[in-house]
């Protein structure tokens, strides 16, 4: 029937990165046209969901069922007419991305942002310049509603994959959909899009870890890959886990007496970011807290670089008593050839220990709103001038819970850059 | 004083339609999978960036929509 054009198939994918749903499109050979929602405009709250709309654009079967297929979608759908329906009540005003990219004139602070929400849409994960459409959807978040909170995140998010990224964004988009998460606990769209980059322990599935063997399928068809511009850090490839992190113990410490000099961010900029469990969105919190993700990026500064030939920047964590990690050293990726400038990101995940089957103990102390993680990364950087020096930076990541005396959940870190965020 | 209550009648039963217009709602679950009802007409991005579909325009011919994600 497709062949025929009686029949049309249509996707529309919720991800942040659209070139990830593109990749897997090319790998299964689909060939019917996938849409873009990052936002979640369309409202779904979960995936994946399947409709058949009759040639009037009615919905007639939501969720055909493959127990019933012959009879439901063969018979009753596919091989029928549908008459034209009579006047039905209007539905929810359409979201048109084109139309709503021209808005113009006074305009509220909603249809700023519904207006951002569309040019990012436009512009995709390849726009360079967006601090007024992060702005105008940061300014909708603070009216406090949970899908405002979303979309602001979901804009940070894009900010932190391109150029105009600033230091706090990673953070800042977490922390936005922990925000949404809270206000509406049963949107697991929203749900996903922190456990992607968050806790094994907390994931319902491995998200990515397809994409290794479909690129390399695609060139065993002698096929292109699409290029993921955004690279997939550990948390989106990690399998889900139901065990706390084992200290496969001997790791030795890169600089363990800090005779190292210190680069106070001149050189490079450390930005940090905690994901916690989404657990933590709940409105009960058991002790201890569970399992976070803790991410690292190194950026050079405008002028600064990698060398090629010398060993990637690698991660020391001490984070103090209550932790479990399976080791507190973790190499960063090389730069590579051509990456000398490129952003090189990290991300380990660190848990308390498991929580003993039984009622909470009443008489315990309330556990504390925030926890901080400190450690340092050291690394071989080249200055401006071409010469290449080995540096270590201070790492700080302060893990904020969510709760009356917790406020907003998340983390909130710093190499020695301080407030500097550009 | 009549003329004036049956225009600012008028005015009231008109503004709820304005301002639907003007402040479109937002999309739920529901818009998608309620049985004898229309999909909303919405417009997206293709994800290889090849232009954008308009729901609303593939009527005429019978439609399998997949809300999903490779993940």
């Amino acid at each position: 029937m497709v062949a025929a054009g009686e029949l049309q198939v249509v996707g529309i994918v919720q991800e942040q990165h659209p070139a990830r749903a593109l990749l897997f499109q090319q790998w299964k050979g689909l060939d019917f046209p996938i849409l873009w929602d990052p936002f979640g405009v369309c409202g779904v709250e979960a995936v994946p969901d399947l409709t058949a709309v009759d040639e009037h654009g009615v919905v007639r079967i939501d969720r055909p069922s493959p127990k019933v297929f012959q009879e439901q979608f063969v018979e009753g759908f596919l091989s029928r007419s549908f008459e034209a329906p009579g006047e039905l009540a209007p539905g929810p005003a359409p979201f048109r991305v084109n139309e709503l990219a021209r808005l113009g004139g006074e305009l509220s602070v909603e249809q700023r942002a519904r207006r951002a929400t569309a040019r990012l849409m436009l512009a995709g994960p390849e726009a360079r310049t967006i601090d007024g459409e992060v702005a105008a959807l940061l300014a909708a978040a603070s009216s406090g509603r949970p899908r405002d909170h979303f979309s602001a995140g979901v804009a940070l998010r894009m900010r932190f994959d391109g150029p105009q990224v600033r230091g706090t964004d990673l953070q800042g988009s977490i922390d936005a959909w922990f925000a949404a998460l809270m206000g509406s606990p049963n949107q697991y769209i929203w749900r996903r899009r922190i456990q992607q980059w968050g806790p094994a322990l907390d994931k319902p599935y491995a998200f990515y870890d397809w994409v290794a063997d479909a690129r390399a399928q695609v060139q065993e068809r002698g096929d292109r890959p699409v290029t993921l511009r955004a690279p997939l850090s550990r948390a989106e490839r990690a399998l889900r886990s139901r065990s706390v992190p084992v200290s496969g113990g001997g790791a030795v410490a890169p600089d363990p007496e800090g005779r190292v000099i210190r680069d106070p961010g001149k050189l490079v900029r450390m930005e940090v970011a905690v994901a916690l469990n989404t657990a933590a969105a709940g409105p009960r919190i058991r002790i201890p807290r569970g399992a976070l993700r803790l991410h690292v990026v190194l950026r050079p500064r405008p002028g600064a670089s990698w060398p090629t030939d010398a060993a990637p920047p690698v991660l020391w964590l001490d984070p103090g008593e209550g932790w479990l990690l399976s080791s507190p050293r973790v190499g960063f990726e090389s730069p590579g050839e051509g990456g000398e400038q490129r952003a090189l990101m990290v991300d380990l995940e660190l848990s308390t220990p498991l929580i003993a089957l039984g009622p909470p103990d009443p008489n315990a102390p309330p556990p504390p709103s925030t926890q901080t993680l400190r450690g340092y990364a050291v690394y071989s950087v080249c200055l401006p001038d071409g010469t290449c020096v080995f540096r270590r930076q201070e790492l700080t990541a302060v893990v904020r819970y969510p709760g009356p005396a917790g406020g907003e959940p998340g983390g909130q870190g710093e190499g020695s850059t301080g407030g500097d965020d550009r | 004083m009549v003329l004036r209550s049956a225009c600012l009648l008028i005015l009231g039963l008109l503004l709820p339609v304005h301002s639907l217009a003007e402040e479109p709602q937002e999309l739920t679950p529901g818009s998608w999978n309620t049985v004898g009802e229309r999909i909303p007409p919405v417009e997206l991005p293709r994800i290889d960036g090849r232009g954008t579909v308009d729901l609303g325009s593939l009527r005429g011919r019978k439609l399998l929509l997949i809300h999903f994600a490779s993940w």
